[in-house]
């Protein structure tokens, strides 16, 4: 038998479907696919499978959103990644250990419970925490009114936890490997061939390859794939930084979110804890990791947990997150390109989309925009119909 | 002290300071002032010095550097500290981590057993099936994570933490031979110079060598060992006060710009330096074999460490295995130090390479085996013998019983500083190491880092490279890197075939527990790209990340994917270096938000203020309570300061211009002495705020913000002139001017005593502005009312803040004048239904739907956000902000909660108040246009799932009308 999650091959000459980015969403896409009974498809990567937001996020995944579009979407989700493990055979380690979102002011505690009410009605478990609550949960967060910004509510969400990353990127490739899609890793997509307003094939560094569908799921680098067909893509990508801390058994048994700090954090089960910021505030794509980044986090972590101060980071490292006007995700056909759809846009919320986001791409490319994805189709720009994430947006996780 | 030395052969021994002691694992040890951890401990005799992380094998000293995790400590409630690096203090407790019950006896060695017996990856591989099983599964996984514990009583522990700043001409990291010698030619050109290196004394490893320095440029080094020229070298240096020296110092970072980032003690020091000179030298290489983690198995460079800097013999009976003549030296200092060298097994062939070493070592008659390297390593808590074989693998040919084996088996550069610079390193296959050549502008690199070798090569490399730092203007984008050319003997020779594969326990990476099987079964499963390797394995992601394996598997990754070339195969470096705690990078300030305070902060005080932080901001909450406050106004006189308004003064030829394209109203008919409600929209057309304007003076026209938009106003102001080019002047008085607001009925009969101007409501109507004096302070009068009631809003120069605050005070007792708060005015406020941008509105708010189309004339020429406002107005009212108010019993709903028709979410409530004027609740809530109607009905849903019923208002709740505040 042979062992090999995924096989390497020779670029085909044409393919059904070409997806361009082989981090969770592309491959998510082709596995969904080949579901639908579409399996001639290749899943071009310029490096290698999870280089980009896949494997540089900080694998929180929760459903707890404000809008009703980003509720049912990401409630979507996380009930695909219940179920991922078993399906995939390949142990994700969904680590379910509860979510907090903590709100230091009264207009950050009021958006709190908005999500918390408009969470419940759609049927999701999620509801708001008192300080006292949370230091029952929290042992060593500081709720005193030391901290620069006090603690004065959180929003809880049960369900939401942490996921091995890495681990659902490659359950996906192994996933829509055996059902017959070509993974090729080292291979950019350097041009993309239109005609007559159709797609008809990509060149790549190793050829060209035709085909009669093509979607572009490569997240940070959007724009620049977008560009190529002349769509221009209301997204402006900043870095994200991120770090991790030595190994320390284990000590933080939930996710923690705090708005107002921009910061997150959560402890693996390898005993390191995996925590982030907000995006840096200018646009670039350098993914150089910064020292005022340690410093500010570090600052931050500190005040909710000061205990912490002699914890050591061990790694840092930033990704590119393209974000929207909105806060929300584009996956959408493109009206003047038959044949070529776009999965971008997904800024800081990306990773805990995975599944429905490949999901519902490969309904769009097979039988048609499904209802769930309308709200997050291309046009809403143009009509200026802008979903409501923003409202809800403090950092991303 | 059992292992410890007091004479040596060829040398002469290092002063090891005073006497003290310390605990480990609850046992007293002694030790020396020069010692760290690991030297004390071994001197004691202790050879297991920790468990590893996922077989729980008894690990021992290593490099006495603290490259792996296996020197890992906690230290006086510090977890994970490096024991090979921190020195010991008197009275010190130290505890190894990772086992239980004790270092000795761990239970979880049985680890070491069952692992290897299931699949490779297994935890990817099982427990997921059933569903049930893995939560529970992970429980168990959980208890064995990490591998120091956090230690939560030290919380109050005093924070100690400093940042420091320094700005030398040259900054060089590293003092081995080329560091010091680039330092000398640096500070002899005069610059000022900051040296610093990770161990507590200079010298690198020049100060464990007795190799005879000649050939060196620097002529009164030549014909002394190394051990005493490096020390003549330093000796130099001491004459320069140009020079500062930081040792115990670890880089860990080399940022944008050349920042550099050092941790020493508990300082972080930020350095920003003319030119970096980095010659952080090289380590070790790591030999893969059997149990090749065994205590007893240590690096050349760490044994030479332990004999010259702490007088320790760190075993008897020893085998040394190598591949150049530096193994043939350490076996030499061991020989010289009283041990039995059994036997030198060198993996190069016999032929005319003999070095220096290598002759002496066979003139004493120790026997040296060629063309052999270390197969299997025997002995579970200590080694006991050592199976050597040939290079290419198969059946070893030899054992010899020994209780230390050293590994110098070639050097592996200290390449991840350079990394850092951006630059990935690339494959030397002359050099045979991975090295950064290509360095950012205004970084120089010197030394072994590049493979150079002798101590004459390391100090003109270095030499020259300070020189070059100290008086070349690198031009941008130019990179520099000291290269020489090197003889064959001092080619740092190529790594023996260590990586064959088979057997449970030839660890590549220790920290993880990595095995070679493990890593050869992964690369097989598929995940042969390097990157995907590392994070399927874990390998080189442990404390060390990767420092001490790095170069192993990359060379693992290369052989078995068959590419040819190392540098497609190595992972990129990240920063920090070393761990950096979060105490350190976080310094003496928790938190870099400022507290904001009003230039009436300490009246508020001194009246007993309940303070509430708005942003940064600290503003009065109240004095007394809100629902008592709220009834002072509406029936007598209250002040409140609001001196955190923002506060923008815009005049100039173009004044009624610039706003014009900033705000949405049309100004060309804006009179003198008139004020004027306003709102700003975005570009994308959302309603962000809403403040009033005035004609204050001839032409000049201020500005009044809400606090949290006070900077993020002016910054927009700013922009904007950037751009257009305006011919206006804006000056931002927020912090000039301060502000109270004088508001009740009586507001007017008492402001009227203190001015001279006439405050009729005829010569003075609601909307309007003046400029007066009130105890000679000149002040401006804002009739504008957020409370409902008569007020007057009084702006005044912020140096007369208290005085004037105390002022109004004391002449207003007659009218019983009472100070109130923010809450206090946001119930009085939403007993008027005014809406506070930010509160009541959000990212998607148009002012169409917010009830604030009013204040747009869009029938002007382009303005900020007028594109965008077209379609608003064209899709109609969708949504609505609307007043409400509830029955009178019903529970006061929480800001945020639901609005709810059917089951389905129509809406939320953005302020919730109870009225103390109405005795209900009452608030604003955005509802589906369809339940917005006046009179209609519509459900909020309260936290705990209880429904009660709102009634949508008109117009406000309380004097709906305005009269109260119009007359």
């Amino acid at each position: 038998m042979d062992k090999r999650m995924w096989k390497n091959h020779d670029l085909e000459k044409s393919y059904d479907v070409v997806i361009i980015g082989a981090g969770a969403h592309g491959l998510a896409t082709a596995y969904y696919l080949t579901k639908l009974g579409i399996t001639n498809i290749a899943v071009l990567e310029q490096k290698f499978i999870g280089y980009g937001g896949s494997g540089r996020n900080t694998a929180i995944l929760r459903s707890n959103y404000r809008t009703e579009e980003g509720i049912k979407f990401y409630d979507q989700s996380l009930k695909l990644y219940e179920n991922l493990s078993l399906e995939l055979n390949y142990n994700l380690m969904f680590s379910q250990q509860g979510h907090f979102t903590l709100g230091h002011s009264t207009a950050a505690v009021s958006g709190l419970v908005t999500r918390a009410e408009n969470n419940k009605a759609l049927g999701i478990d999620s509801y708001m925490l008192e300080p006292k609550e949370i230091k029952e949960m929290l042992p060593e967060i500081d709720i005193s009114n030391h901290p620069r910004f006090p603690v004065m509510g959180a929003l809880y969400h049960p369900p939401g936890g942490i996921i091995r990353h890495d681990a659902v990127v490659w359950a996906y490739a192994r996933g829509a490997d055996k059902a017959g899609v070509h993974i090729h890793q080292l291979t950019k997509v350097e041009d993309i061939i239109i005609e007559k307003g159709k797609v008809k094939g990509v060149v790549t560094n190793k050829g060209k390859i035709n085909c009669k569908s093509l979607v572009s799921v490569v997240a940070g680098w959007s724009s620049e794939v977008c560009r190529k067909v002349g769509v221009k893509l209301p997204i402006v990508t900043h870095p994200l930084q991120a770090l991790v801390t030595q190994g320390y058994k284990p000590w933080l048994h939930h996710v923690v979110v705090s708005g107002s700090l921009h910061i997150y954090l959560s402890q693996t089960d390898r005993g390191e804890l995996v925590c982030g910021n907000g995006i840096d505030t200018y646009p670039h794509y350098g993914m150089r990791s910064t020292l005022g980044f340690l410093e500010s986090y570090a600052a931050h972590v500190l005040e909710l947990f000061p205990v912490l101060h002699n914890v050591a980071v061990q790694r840092q490292w930033a990704g590119l997150c393209d974000m929207t006007p909105d806060y929300s995700p584009i996956i959408s056909s493109i009206d003047e390109i038959e044949g070529f759809y776009v999965n971008g846009g997904w800024g800081t919320y990306g990773f805990k989309a995975s599944p429905a986001s490949g999901y519902n791409t490969a309904q769009m490319i097979a039988q048609g925009t499904p209802e769930m994805i309308k709200p997050f189709r291309y046009n809403r720009f143009m009509e200026n119909r802008l979903g409501g994430e923003k409202a809800a947006a403090s950092v991303g996780s | 002290m059992k292992n410890r030395i007091d004479t040596h052969q060829y040398c002469e021994l290092p002063d090891l300071g005073k006497e003290l002691s310390f605990k480990f694992n609850g046992k007293r040890i002694q030790a020396y002032t020069t010692d760290t951890i690991t030297s004390a401990l071994i001197a004691s005799g202790r050879t297991l010095l920790s468990r590893s992380f996922k077989y729980h094998r008894p690990r021992g000293a290593y490099d006495i550097y603290g490259q792996g995790h296996e020197s890992l400590v906690t230290a006086n409630h510090e977890p994970n500290l490096l024991a090979d690096r921190i020195l010991v203090q008197n009275g010190m407790s130290v505890k190894s981590q990772n086992a239980w019950p004790s270092l000795e006896f761990d239970i979880g060695e049985i680890n070491d057993t069952i692992v290897p017996m299931l699949p490779n990856g297994f935890y990817y591989k099982m427990f997921h099936k059933p569903k049930w099983m893995w939560p529970i599964a992970e429980k168990q996984i959980r208890k064995a994570a990490g591998l120091g514990r956090i230690d939560t009583e030290d919380r109050n522990a005093e924070r100690r933490y400093e940042k420091r700043y320094r700005f030398p001409d040259v900054c060089i990291v590293g003092a081995g031979p080329s560091g010091l010698a680039a330092t000398l030619a640096a500070v002899q050109e005069g610059k000022h110079v900051l040296l610093l290196d990770d161990n507590s004394v200079l010298g690198g490893h020049s100060i464990h060598s007795i190799a005879q320095v000649d050939n060196c440029e620097n002529l009164n080094l030549n014909g002394l060992p190394e051990y005493q020229a490096i020390q003549k070298l330093i000796d130099e240096l001491t004459e320069f006060s140009n020079l500062e020296v930081l040792v115990n110092s670890n880089v860990f970072g080399l940022y944008e710009d050349n920042l550099i980032a050092a941790q020493c003690g508990h300082d972080l020091f930020k350095i920003r330096a003319d030119s970096v000179i980095l010659a952080p030298g090289a380590t070790d290489r790591h030999l893969v074999f059997e149990n090749n983690d065994r205590p007893g198995i240590m690096t050349a460079r760490g044994v030479e460490r332990l004999i010259m800097r702490h007088a320790v013999l760190p075993g008897e009976n020893v085998v040394v295995v190598t591949t150049h003549d530096g193994g043939f030296h350490t076996a030499l200092l061991m020989h010289g130090a009283g041990a039995k060298i059994i036997a030198v097994v060198d993996g190069r062939e016999d032929g005319n390479n003999e070095g220096v070493f290598e002759k002496k070592i066979r003139e004493l008659a120790i026997p040296v085996y060629k063309g052999l390297t270390a197969h299997v390593a025997n002995g579970r808590k200590r080694i006991e013998s050592v199976e050597v074989g040939p290079l290419s693998g198969g059946n070893s040919i030899k054992s010899f019983d020994c209780d230390l084996l050293i590994m110098a088996v070639g050097f592996k550069p200290q390449i991840n500083l350079l990394s850092m610079g951006n630059k990935p390193p690339k494959w030397d296959a002359e050099r045979q190491i991975l090295r950064v050549s290509e360095l950012p502008s205004g970084v120089f690199s010197a030394g072994e880092v590049h493979g150079s070798a002798g101590f004459a090569h390391l100090y003109a490399e270095g030499f020259q490279s300070g020189k070059d730092a100290a008086l070349t203007k690198i031009s941008p984008g130019k990179v520099y890197t000291v290269k020489t050319e090197r003889t064959a003997e001092e080619i740092i020779t190529a790594l023996p075939a260590d990586i064959e594969s088979g057997g449970t326990h030839h660890f590549i990476c220790k920290c993880m527990d990595v095995t070679r099987t493990e890593a050869q079964a992964s690369i097989d499963e598929g995940y042969d790209q390097v990157e995907s390797l590392k994070r399927y394995s874990s390998m080189g992601m442990g404390p060390c990340q990767g420092k001490a394996c790095h170069e192993a598997v990359a060379r693992l990754a290369a052989q078995d994917t068959g590419l040819s070339k190392l540098d497609a195969v190595v992972t990129t470096v990240r920063p920090p270096f070393t761990g950096a705690t979060f105490g350190l990078l976080a310094g003496r300030a928790p938190h870099l938000s400022p507290i904001r305070r009003t230039p009436l902060h300490h009246c508020h005080i001194d009246l007993g203020v309940k303070f509430l932080d708005a942003g940064q901001w600290k503003r009065p909450d109240s004095y007394t309570a809100p629902q008592i406050e709220a009834g002072f106004i509406r029936n007598g006189l209250g002040m409140i300061d609001v001196s955190t308004l923002g506060k923008i003064e815009i005049s100039g030829p173009e004044a009624i211009k610039f706003l014009h394209f900033l705000l949405p109203g049309k100004y060309a008919k804006f009179e003198l002495g008139r004020t004027r409600y306003s709102i700003m929209i975005g570009e994308d057309g959302i309603l962000f705020e809403d403040g009033t304007i005035s004609h204050i003076e001839n032409g000049i026209y201020y500005l009044t913000t809400t606090t949290g938009n006070q900077d993020a106003i002016n910054s927009l102001f700013q922009w904007w002139l950037l751009v257009e080019d305006f011919d206006v002047q804006v000056r931002n008085l927020s912090l000039t001017n301060a502000a109270v607001n004088v508001t009740g009925t009586t507001a007017r009969d008492f402001l009227q005593k203190l001015v001279d101007i006439d405050m009729s409501n005829e010569d003075f109507p609601y909307m309007h502005c003046r400029k007066t004096k009130i105890a000679d302070v000149p002040v401006s009068f804002y009739r504008i009312g957020f409370t409902g009631e008569l007020g007057y809003e009084i702006h005044f120069p912020a140096e007369y803040g208290e005085s004037m605050w105390n002022y109004l005070l004391a002449e207003g007792e007659e009218f019983d004048l009472k100070p109130f708060g923010v809450e206090t005015q946001r119930i009085l406020r939403l007993e008027k239904g005014h809406l506070l941008p930010g509160t009541d509105t959000d990212a998607l708010s148009s002012p169409y739907e917010t009830g604030v189309g009013f204040a747009i004339k869009d029938d002007k020429d382009d303005f900020v956000g007028k594109a965008f406002l077209k379609h608003f107005k064209e899709r109609g009212i969708e949504n609505k902000l609307v007043p409400y108010q509830l029955e009178t019993d019903a529970p006061i709903p929480d800001d945020g909660v639901a609005v709810l028709d059917n089951g389905k979410i129509a809406g939320r409530v953005t302020s919730s108040r109870l009225s103390p004027t109405l005795k209900r609740g009452i608030g604003l809530a955005w509802v589906r246009n369809d339940l917005s109607e006046t009179g209609s009905h519509f459900f909020i849903r309260l936290a705990n799932g209880e429904d009660v019923q709102a009634t949508v208002l008109d117009h406000a709740a309380y004097d709906p009308e305005g009269e109260r505040l119009k007359s």
